[in-house]
């Protein structure tokens, strides 16, 4: 059983790593830049124009946002890594055009420079046709296309009576035509980044983070609090929900499963079959709702409270743990069931569909001819096999706990881990949906492999060791 | 004053709240004169929210959330008065004196703020939240360009109490913008005084070079730990209120400090009638009405009009709520994609005149009746009809479908093809006013915006196919234009305009606010000279100008002016309703007692 375990514990290196990379890339490609959470608009302060710029740039490599996304790339000769990095995006696009149509990044980038300075002058500087030669530039800037921008240079040439301006674009602009290497557009480019973003994530930076080998998330852009200790926090009531309601759902399925097996096709096993098939197809929203308008509200049933684990002031000074918990439970009530009634018909037919399989065994056929009584056959001999299955549906427990309920958690105010991961997608908080993402593949794997123990603990006849071929 | 009594079940029409005086800018509610004996006798205000701030940090952190709870607990330099809507001195004993040229900012601090452990409020805390604000280690890069204005604070030699603030251009928010950050206690969260080695010079463009100074970097890191956003024990201010207790995701518990140098003071900001306020999170509209209903909470501004519409149809509510609407600086928007790349996102709206014709065939009296459910004012132009800049002139465009296809045919649109659809040529191809319009998927009244507008701009040829997008990938498309028309909101304040942020070209360059690529070099220098002229007159001409450009050239649609949605326990009294977020101030609520002289009466 331990080699079992601890072979099962090595094939989890590989599919975590692949989890991992998943989850990493998938953040890395989702649209969305975190600097532009974390800065102010373009324009709205006093300092100096490029400030947002600068701030930005700054910040991307604060958070090691301006690496590569993994350890190779494969690009274009003409384009080396981090081409167009810290210019406006915009014009990251123009030099983009103009490097596929030149191949010449270092004459693209001394021309957009030449370009943008120029621009910034004419703003600031009040010389007659200023304005109009700014404007002039800025279109230009914003032309990937050195057909069309040879005709505004012309434009240029007529606006610029001191020929200063138009003299160091035209040259910078010649140099671009003249020195253009096309051929490297077609010659492909695989790169090694030893330094990327993954490598971080993985292994730390050496100053700050130590790496999610070591168990270090890292920490939420949003709250700066260490990723961990936010899991900690709200994993805290999406495990209790997660266990209660699997409680609840076995609890109420293994009995109902049992007795429909028993009576195959009775007015019990239809009218079971029916109610829970009912419950099942019924939206989550649409019951939570329900619910608390029936048993929450004040002009209905005010049986138990409409929102949050506490009362809105929090438990009166000097509650102790007992009467915390107990406080908290009505709370629960509500959401467990919402929790709990979609699984309800998934578990009681798989029980049903085992039980009746395992009654029509030969042993159990052999009990009930040794005159072995109907309760005795059913709960002592039968029942071990037929929960066979309902062990595999247990290890669904563990990533539930981390993924939560978005729905439930915003209807019912419960500060759990679904509403939390929810946030972190809206707020692009990288490390956190990283966190999450990769948590869940390791509970989810963590579940299995408790599963195949307990089916070992549950059936003698199933054995953990390898066969050997004869 | 203007008394808006529970009978007045809808906020002041719009020209109404044009003619309003400039200062009586808000909304008192009228005491009840019984109290039910159901009621709570507690003097706790529970104020019910959507998110909880994701800190508390005084510099770190920008949610809407953070900026409330910092209005109790922390103070500053400049306050606002929420009443006027003007800036009135907070820890200054005036406000400051201003030198003809706008640089030289002259302040002198009060001589009554004490901190916590007693000791007085100092020059070294202005010097210390200056420089820490400034610090580039320092995690707060929505701040660094406002902080980054500021030149050299320099002591006066004689008074230490007053100093002066050099600033490095004139702007219109360099004394406000001491209004948005506290000060902090430089004792408190720098002891070893690592930041006295340094001046604000040494913090423009050094973030690399100051990057390897090992004490900085160490104060950095722990100046930015979570603590210092989230622990109440860290949670260090002037303010009248500490945080008491922060239960992650639940409630945030204010505490009224005791015997507090604000004692007795009836400032607006430095009140502290309430011993305890109680903010507690709940998003989901059935619940919230039902914790109402069940006298759960006291207060909010966070309802949606539909839940606040329906409570108050409920006489219950009604005997223990005010419950009203009132105007906010927000409002709604249809943007549409003025300078397309041609490739992505097709030339559709780059004609004035189509533009206009799409203002034109907005059907605004069914979404002012459907969906604002006959509450929130129509926008004109980009500022709101509150504010004293706002341009009187420009009127609302009205819904005219003739006159809309007649600018459509001027600007070439026609249906050739007679399928109901215009059509145009550009560059040698038949081009079909055929567009995806994008809108957030969170609401349900965000689609219904768009549908009706939808079926308005059908009735002139033009089909738009409605598309909802999730929050990041909407503002990520609209940030890259990467969309043909959107629907939207946009914040603002009671402040000087500063139009840069969502009309500057390099707002639409950097991938800024300006979706819609409204803007030219002359419009930008508009931009420029109205945030930098410091002479009030003189800026609010200029502001009307640009507005008139803005109206003109109708890059966006402007629809409706959003409205608050103000909740409060008839329990309290003195409340008042403010124009300016948060909109109530929970510190000045009157717990009214039974037997209390000028208070109330018992009922059974």
């Amino acid at each position: 059983m331990l080699k079992y375990i601890a072979r099962r514990i090595l094939f989890f290196i590989p599919a975590l790593f692949v989890i991992s990379l998943l989850a990493f890339v998938i953040n890395a490609l989702a649209p969305g830049d975190p600097t532009e959470r974390l800065l102010p608009e373009a324009g709205a302060q006093a300092g100096a124009p490029g400030e947002v710029s600068k701030q930005r740039a700054y910040w991307r490599q604060k958070l090691g946002l301006d690496l590569p996304v993994f350890y190779v790339s494969l690009n274009t000769l003409s384009r080396p890594a981090g081409f167009g990095a810290g210019q406006p995006p915009y014009r990251r696009q123009t030099a983009e055009r103009l490097l596929r149509a030149c191949g010449n990044d270092e004459a693209v980038t001394r021309y957009m420079n030449t370009l943008y300075a120029a621009e910034q002058a004419c703003r600031t500087h009040a010389f007659p046709g200023a304005h109009a030669m700014a404007q002039l530039l800025y279109d230009l800037g914003h032309t990937g296309d050195p057909l069309h921008a040879s005709g505004m240079l012309d434009e240029l040439e007529r606006l610029d009576r001191g020929q200063v301006v138009y003299g160091r674009i035209k040259t910078s602009f010649d140099a671009m035509e003249g020195g253009a290497t096309r051929w490297k557009n077609y010659i492909p480019a695989l790169r090694l980044h030893p330094d990327n973003r993954y490598h971080r994530w993985l292994f730390g930076d050496g100053k700050t983070s130590r790496g999610i080998v070591r168990g270090d998330f890292g920490v939420s852009y949003t709250t700066r609090e260490p990723i961990g200790d936010i899991i900690g926090k709200r994993m805290y009531w999406s495990v209790m929900l997660a266990l209660l309601a699997i409680a609840l759902a076995y609890l109420v399925s293994i009995p109902v499963g049992i007795r429909a097996a028993v009576r195959p096709r009775s007015r019990f096993d239809r009218a079971s079959s029916v109610t829970l098939f009912f419950l099942y197809a019924l939206p989550v929203f649409w019951v939570a709702t329900l619910l608390l308008m029936t048993f929450a509200n004040p002009e209905v049933l005010h049986l138990l409270p409409a929102s949050g684990v506490a009362p809105p002031q929090g438990f009166p000074e000097g509650t102790g743990f007992w009467g915390r918990l107990l406080g908290t439970l009505p709370y629960l009530v509500l959401p467990v069931v919402c929790y709990t009634y979609g699984s309800l018909a998934f578990l009681a037919r798989t029980m049903r569909g085992s039980m009746a399989g395992v009654l029509q065994s030969d042993y159990i056929r052999t009990a009930r001819a040794k005159g072995l009584s109907e309760n005795r056959i059913l709960y002592r001999h039968a029942l071990r096999n037929a929960l066979l299955p309902m062990i595999t549906m247990f290890a669904n427990v563990f990533p539930l706990a981390i993924s939560g309920s978005v729905i439930v958690e915003t209807i019912f105010s419960i500060p759990g881990m679904g509403l939390e991961t929810y946030q972190a997608i809206l707020n692009l908080d990288y490390p956190m949906i990283s966190a999450v993402f990769t948590l869940t593949g390791v509970l989810t794997l963590t579940g299995y492999l408790l599963a195949d123990v307990l089916y070992a603990a549950a059936d003698p006849r199933i054995t953990l060791k390898p066969e050997r071929l004869s | 004053m203007i008394f808006l009594v529970a009978a007045c079940k809808s906020p002041l029409t719009r020209q109404e709240a044009v003619n309003i005086p400039q200062e009586n800018r808000f909304v008192a509610l009228p005491d009840t004169d019984s109290i039910p004996a159901d009621w709570s006798g507690e003097n706790t205000v529970v104020y019910q929210w959507i998110a909880e701030p994701r800190m508390l940090h005084p510099t770190n952190g920008i949610s809407g959330q953070r900026q409330e709870v910092l209005l109790y607990t922390q103070m500053f330099l400049i306050a606002t008065d929420y009443r006027t809507l003007e800036p009135v001195p907070g820890l200054a004993g005036a406000m400051p004196d201003i030198s003809s040229d706008g640089l030289h900012i002259t302040f002198e601090l009060r001589d009554e703020p004490r901190w916590d452990d007693g000791s007085a409020l100092s020059f070294d805390d202005i010097r210390f939240t200056a420089l820490a604000s400034k610090c580039p280690l320092v995690d707060n890069p929505n701040a660094k360009p406002f902080w980054d204005n500021l030149g050299e604070l320099v002591p006066d030699a004689q008074n230490p109490r007053r100093f002066t603030a050099v600033m490095k251009t004139p702007y219109i928010h360099n004394v406000i913008f001491w209004s948005d950050w506290p000060v902090m206690q430089r004792t408190f969260h720098d002891p070893d005084n690592v930041l006295g080695d340094y001046t604000l010079a040494d913090f423009d463009n050094a973030a690399q070079e100051i990057g390897n100074d090992a004490p900085l970097a160490a104060w950095a890191e722990r100046f930015n730990s979570a603590p210092y956003g989230r622990d109440p024990q860290y949670l260090n201010g002037l303010g009248p209120y500490r945080v008491a207790e922060w239960e992650d995701g639940q409630r945030l518990v204010l505490e009224r400090k005791i015997n507090h140098w604000t004692a007795g003071s009836t400032a607006l900001n430095e009140a502290a009638l309430p011993d305890r306020i109680v903010f507690v999170v709940n998003r989901d509209a059935n619940s919230q009405m039902l914790e109402f209903r069940a006298q759960n909470y006291d207060a909010s501004t966070n309802i949606s009009p539909s839940t606040l519409l329906s409570l108050r149809d409920d006489p219950a509510f009604a005997r223990n709520f005010h419950g009203e609407f009132s105007d906010t600086f927000f409002y709604t928007y249809l943007a549409m994609n003025n300078r397309p790349d041609g490739q992505r996102r097709k030339a559709l709206f780059d004609d004035v005149n189509v533009r206009r014709a799409v203002a034109m065939l907005v059907p605004y009296d069914e979404l002012h009746g459907i969906v604002f459910k006959g509450i929130n004012k129509r926008m004109s132009g980009p500022v709101s009809f509150l504010k004293r800049e706002f341009n009187e002139s420009l009127t609302p465009v009205p819904t005219d479908v003739d006159g809309a296809k007649k600018l459509l045919a001027a600007a070439g649109w026609i249906d050739t093809d007679q399928d109901g659809i215009l059509e145009k040529k550009i560059s040698g191809k038949q081009v079909p006013m055929m567009f995806e319009l994008t809108y957030l998927s969170v609401q349900t009244e965000w689609k219904d915006i768009a549908t009706i507008i939808a079926d308005g701009l059908a009735k002139a040829g033009l089909k738009a196919e409605l598309r909802a997008l999730d929050y990041p990938v909407f503002i990520s498309n609209n940030r890259q234009h990467d969309f043909d028309m959107t629907l939207g909101a946009w914040g603002a304040s009671s402040a000087p305009e500063d139009f840069s942020q969502v009309w500057h070209t390099s707002a639409w360059e950097s991938n800024g606010s300006n979706f819609a690529g409204f803007g030219d070099v002359d419009g930008d220098a508009l931009i420029d000279s109205v945030k930098t002229t410091v002479e009030d007159s003189l800026r609010i001409e200029l502001s009307k100008r640009f507005q008139r450009i803005v109206y003109d050239r109708q890059p966006i649609v402007f629809l409706f002016a959003s409205v608050r949605r103000n909740i409060v326990h008839r329990r309290f009294g003195d409340v008042e309703l403010y124009y300016e977020r948060p909109g109530m101030l929970l510190n000045n609520f009157r717990l009214l007692s039974a037997g209390v002289a000028g208070t109330a009466q018992v009922s059974p």
